[in-house]
């Protein structure tokens, strides 16, 4: 397993084009966050752009193995088809990791630099934004097992599109007091963040285990049965 | 006996294509050569052998282990060279040595940088910018950089100069010399093969059609050329096949040792692994 880990971070950090990319992503995102500067900006950075970057990891490893047929040729190696689902999963998760850390960095100075969030609902957010993350990548990594890097990036991107606009349309239809600035609209994210209790944390953070543990095992499958055909 | 490779009735079915009723047992310490015309089902018995295609057999041990249980211990003591790499192309030598380097327990760098040395392969060098000749190195190096006990070999020796060429059939003699490593190899090129196996595998339309000792195919089969009364006069279960030629018929016979005391004035011929493919392909059937 250490192998194929260490192939695909060569591939994602050690290619220049693909580093590149994913640094130009990391910029551009926080450029976003201290250009709009307000909470949903922040609740959209936390829900939206770290399940981007762990698909944007398995669709860059996986349309590398694709072209050059890597794929196939991996199992001549002593490792499982599990394990090699595995690997991309842990890789996932960890770059999830590293941007919620990152962006956790980042909540000290929005809070007390720029003052435009309190602590308490920071905190509630990037929670909330890593539950979501965690179901986000269970969900788009089962939708690249089965299509491949090519529709699997088009649909996950798509899919993020569409929990976007849900999220703001589920704000809209609930909460009506809406506050229009001159700078984007501000919606009343802290309403949301205020009524969540710690157990809606809880229950989320279980759903978030048990969504990864079932996508994985759906991919493995999905995985076996496209090598099968 | 030990085998490096006991199946039994391994069948495999994609689309309009068989593998039917292969068995084939090889034991340790020998050079297989697996030929056959295009689309007979080579390096498809091959990919059923390494698990990449999920054949049905009713026993596959490899390397005396049953492969259904023990694939990724097997896969340790094992090596592949295909006919290209699948590497990312923009990796050097150096970063797939060390990518290799975690996946088998075997893996000897020392000896790595030894080959890549010996092949004239520079290590920082992107796989891209190497020629299809030295990336087939490139390959060779890493199967053997980690001690495999079976390398197999699927059409890799079709980019080698012909001086990389004697001295790759070197490095396998030198491979299976202590006679616990063994070396199946799949290729068109049948002088190569000539020169190396020590059994021959012949592979038609998904059956395997025989197995054989080099040597007694040597010795048992012989291409007599004669005209058509002496053609007619041979038994049928001698003759394997015949082509027509322009003067008279070339004659693929199994038993010419026996044929020879019969008719001591027909002239034999020894037989190469190419002309076994000719007449099994393209002859005639008494």
């Amino acid at each position: 397993m250490k192998g194929i880990i260490q192939k695909d971070l060569y591939e994602l950090f050690g290619i220049r084009e693909n580093l590149a990319n994913v640094l130009g992503s990391i910029i551009i995102v926080g450029i976003l966050l201290f250009v709009t500067r307000d909470t949903l900006g922040f609740a959209l950075l936390n829900i939206l752009e770290i399940p981007v970057f762990s698909f944007m990891t398995l669709y860059i490893t996986m349309e590398s193995d694709e072209k050059s047929h890597f794929d196939t040729y991996q199992f001549v190696y002593p490792i499982s088809k599990r394990n090699i689902v595995l690997c991309k999963y842990i890789i996932g998760m960890v770059c999830q990791m590293c941007i919620s850390i990152m962006i956790l960095c980042l909540i000290p100075i929005l809070v007390y630099g720029y003052k435009m969030i309190e602590w308490s609902v920071a905190m509630k957010i990037w929670g909330t934004g890593m539950i979501f993350s965690v179901l986000m990548l269970s969900i788009s990594y089962v939708i690249f097992f089965s299509f491949g890097s090519k529709v699997g990036i088009f649909l996950s991107a798509l899919l993020d599109i569409v929990v976007m606009i849900g999220y703001v349309l589920v704000l809209t239809v609930f909460y009506d007091k809406i506050e229009r600035t001159d700078s984007l609209l501000e919606w009343n994210v802290e309403r949301v963040v205020y009524l969540s209790s710690p157990m809606a944390f809880v229950v989320g953070g279980v759903a978030g285990v048990v969504g990864i543990v079932g996508s994985y095992m759906v991919s493995v499958r999905l995985y076996q049965r496209k090598l099968n055909n | 006996m030990d085998y490096v490779i006991d199946v039994k009735n391994l069948n495999y079915t994609y689309k309009d294509f068989q593998l039917k009723n292969i068995n084939l047992q090889i034991p340790t310490g020998v050079i297989l050569g697996v030929v056959g015309e295009n689309g007979a089902g080579k390096s498809t018995l091959i990919k059923s052998m390494l698990g990449i295609i999920p054949a049905n057999y009713e026993t596959m041990n490899i390397l005396g282990k049953e492969f259904s249980l023990e694939e990724t211990n097997i896969k340790q003591d094992m090596a592949v060279i295909f006919d290209k790499t699948y590497y990312n192309p923009m990796f050097t030598p150096l970063i797939i040595g060390k990518i290799v380097s975690k996946i088998y327990k075997n893996w000897d760098m020392n000896m790595y940088f030894k080959y890549l040395e010996r092949f004239q392969i520079p290590k920082k060098k992107k796989v891209k910018e190497l020629s299809k000749g030295m990336v087939m190195k490139l390959e060779f190096a890493i199967a053997l950089s980690h001690s495999p006990k079976l390398l197999i070999l699927d059409e890799a020796t079709n980019g080698f100069d012909p001086l990389f060429r004697e001295e790759f059939l070197e490095l396998l003699r030198e491979f299976v010399e202590d006679e616990r490593c063994s070396v199946i190899i799949c290729s068109h090129i049948t002088s190569d093969l000539d020169k190396i196996v020590d059994y021959v595998a012949y592979m038609k339309e998904g059956t395997l059609a025989f197995v054989k000792t080099y040597d007694e195919m040597r010795s048992n089969y012989g291409i007599v050329r004669c005209k058509k009364q002496v053609l007619e006069s041979l038994w049928e279960e001698d003759v394997v096949s015949y082509i027509k030629e322009a003067y008279g018929y070339k004659v693929l016979v199994k038993n010419k040792i026996a044929l020879s005391h019969v008719f001591s004035d027909l002239e034999m011929e020894n037989v190469t692994i190419e002309d076994i493919m000719l007449f099994y392909e393209k002859g005639e059937r008494l």
